[in-house]
C-alpha cells in the first residue's frame, strides 16, 4: 500500500488517492515462483517481472478495478505453469494477455466467480478450446468464452440445487 | 499526551478556535475536519499521511471480508460504495463528540480502526433508535386507509431496516419511501437519514392527532372526493392538507382547520390582488398563528408556493379541502 501525491495535505483523503494493489509484493511473489516454475523450465527475468506488474495496472485502469495486496497475476501465473502450450518464450507474453482477459471476463460476470474457479476455467477454454491461443480468447472468442464461464457457473448452480433435490440430501433442520 | 493535541489546546488557549469552520463539511465530516486539521498543521504531515495508511489498510480488509476472500479486485464503484461506507461510519463516531476540535483530538489520539469500531457501535445503536422510533410512530398512526402510508409503517421502513448494511454500504439512504414528510431530512444519509424521517413522520402524526379522528378522517375523504382520488391513494401528505386548511382558516379569520366555499371564495379574489411575496408572507404569518412549532413554520415554507399556485391558479382544492366536517 503506498500513496500518491503524498506531500499533497490540502487534499481531502480521497480513493484515488490510495493504490490499493501492492506492486512490491506482485514483484516478490513472481520472483518467488520462478522455484516452483523453473522445473518447467520456466523463469521470469527482473524486466518481465516489471513489465508485467505495469501491465497489471494498466489492466487495473482499463477495466476500471480496484485490486487489493499481491493480486492474481501470481495465481495465474501459478496455474498455467503447468500448461503444456506455454513454454520458455511465450510465458511472459501469455501471462500479460492473461490477465487482460482476466480482468475483462471478471467484470463482464459482474464478480459472480470466484479467482479460483475463473482461473482453471481460463485454464480449461485456453487448453481444450482455443488451444493455446490466448489471443483467440481475447480477441476473436471473448464473447464465447463469457458465456462458457458463466454457462460453467449455472451448471455449478445447478449441480448445487441438484444435490439438494435429490432424495440422498436431507433438511437437518426440517 | 500526544503533543499535537497539547499544541492544540495551547493554541486554541492563545488564539481561539483555529480551525476554520466553513471548511467543515458534515456530510463529509472525517474528510473534511482531518484535511483542516493538516491545513492548520493540528496534525502534522506524519499524522495525516499514517491516517490515510490506516484507511487504505482498513479498506483492503474490508474488501477482502466482501469478496468473502475470494476474489483478489473488485470493481471501482463497489470499492467507492466500501470507501465511502468506511468514512460514513467515521463520521458516525465523530458526530458523538462535543466540538470539532475534541473530534479532532480523537482523530490523534486513536487509530482508525478504533474509530471505526466505535462508529460501527454509534451505528448499531442508531438502528436500535429507528426501531423504537417506528415503534412510536406505529402508536400514533393517524387512521385513514391510504395505502403508501399504511405501507411504510407495516412493512417499507422495518424492510429497509433489515436490509442495512452498516460494513457495506452505510451511506446507503432509501429516499423512495412512497409516502414523503413535508420537510425534508437535511442532506442526512444512511441510518440518520431514517431517523431524521421517522422524527419527521412522528412529529406529523401528533399534530394530526391533536384534532378529532372524524374530522381527520372527513377531511381526508372529502380532500380525495374532491380530487377524484381514490380513498386508499390520497397521493399527498396528510400532514400537508391538515396544516394548509388550517392556516387557510387563519386567513379567513375564522380559525379551526374547517373552511367554508363562501369565505374560500371571498379570500381567493382577495388574495389575488396581492403580489406573490405579499402572499407568502401573509401565510407565513397565518402559519405562526397556527403554532409557533420550527416544523410546522419549515412546512409552511415549504407549502407556500403551493398555496400561492392554488390561489392563482383557482385550483384551491388540491391543496386543501373546502366544505363541511361533521
Amino acid at each position: 500500500m503506498y500513496f500518491k501525491n503524498k506531500g499533497n495535505k490540502n487534499s481531502l483523503i480521497n480513493i484515488s488517492q490510495m493504490q490499493m494493489s501492492d506492486p512490491t509484493a506482485l514483484k516478490e511473489a513472481l520472483i518467488d515462483l520462478n522455484s516452483q516454475t523453473y522445473e518447467y523450465g520456466l523463469v521470469l527475468t527482473v524486466k518481465q517481472v516489471n513489465r508485467l506488474t505495469d501491465c497489471v495496472q494498466k489492466s487495473l485502469r482499463e477495466s476500471d478495478r480496484v485490486e487489493i495486496g499481491a493480486g492474481i497475476m501470481p495465481v495465474l501465473a501459478a496455474e498455467f505453469c503447468t500448461s503444456v502450450f506455454v513454454t520458455r518464450e511465450n510465458y511472459a507474453a501469455v501471462l500479460e494477455e492473461l490477465i487482460h482477459v482476466f480482468f475483462q471476463v471478471k467484470t463482464a460476470v459482474c464478480d459472480r466467480i470466484s479467482d479460483r474457479d475463473l482461473v482453471r476455467l481460463l485454464k480449461d477454454y485456453y487448453e481444450n478450446k482455443a488451444f493455446g491461443s490466448v489471443e483467440i480468447m481475447r480477441d476473436r472468442d471473448i464473447d464465447r468464452l463469457i458465456k462458457y464461464i458463466e454457462m460453467e457457473m449455472d451448471s455449478d448452480t445447478s449441480a448445487i440445487a441438484d444435490v439438494y433435490e435429490s432424495d440422498g440430501y436431507t433438511d437437518e433442520r426440517a | 499526551m500526544n503533543p499535537t493535541v497539547t499544541l492544540m489546546k495551547e493554541l486554541k488557549n492563545y488564539y481561539g478556535n483555529s480551525l476554520n469552520y466553513d471548511n467543515i463539511n458534515f456530510s463529509d465530516y472525517f474528510r473534511s475536519l482531518s484535511s483542516e486539521g493538516a491545513r492548520q498543521s493540528l496534525l502534522d504531515d506524519k499524522q495525516f499521511s499514517d491516517i490515510k495508511n490506516q484507511i487504505g489498510q482498513l479498506l483492503s480488509r474490508t474488501i477482502s471480508s466482501y469478496t468473502g476472500n475470494e476474489s483478489t479486485s473488485v470493481m471501482r464503484d463497489t470499492a467507492n460504495d466500501i470507501f465511502t461506507s468506511i468514512l460514513y461510519c467515521l463520521d458516525m463516531c465523530l458526530f458523538t463528540c462535543e466540538s470539532h476540535e475534541s473530534a479532532l483530538e480523537f482523530i490523534a489520539e486513536n487509530s482508525i480502526d478504533d474509530i471505526y469500531s466505535n462508529g460501527q457501535k454509534v451505528i448499531k445503536q442508531c438502528v436500535f433508535e429507528c426501531i423504537s422510533l417506528l415503534v412510536k410512530l406505529k402508536k400514533n398512526r393517524i387512521n385513514f386507509p391510504d395505502r403508501s402510508y399504511n405501507s411504510i409503517l407495516d412493512g417499507d421502513i422495518m424492510s429497509y431496516l433489515k436490509k442495512y448494511d452498516s460494513i457495506y454500504f452505510a451511506h446507503g439512504t432509501k429516499r423512495i419511501f412512497p409516502y414523503l414528510s413535508v420537510n425534508g431530512c437535511g442532506g442526512y444519509r444512511g441510518i440518520l437519514h431514517l431517523k431524521k424521517y421517522l422524527e419527521n413522520l412522528i412529529f406529523e402524526n401528533e399534530f394530526v392527532n391533536r384534532h378529532d379522528e372524524n374530522v381527520i378522517q372527513n377531511l381526508c375523504y372529502g380532500f380525495c372526493e374532491a380530487n377524484g382520488l381514490e380513498y386508499n391513494d390520497i397521493k399527498t401528505n396528510i400532514y400537508s392538507i391538515v396544516l394548509m386548511n388550517m392556516i387557510f382558516a387563519v386567513l379567513t379569520e375564522k380559525g379551526g382547520i374547517e373552511i367554508d366555499k363562501n369565505d374560500a371564495t371571498k379570500l381567493t379574489r382577495q388574495l389575488r390582488k396581492y403580489p406573490e411575496p405579499m402572499i407568502r408572507k401573509m401565510i407565513l404569518q397565518a402559519a405562526e398563528k397556527v403554532s409557533s412549532e420550527n416544523y410546522v413554520q419549515i412546512s409552511a415554507i415549504k407549502l407556500a408556493g403551493h398555496l400561492v399556485n392554488a390561489i392563482n391558479n383557482n385550483d384551491l382544492n388540491k391543496v386543501i379541502y373546502i366544505g363541511e366536517l361533521k
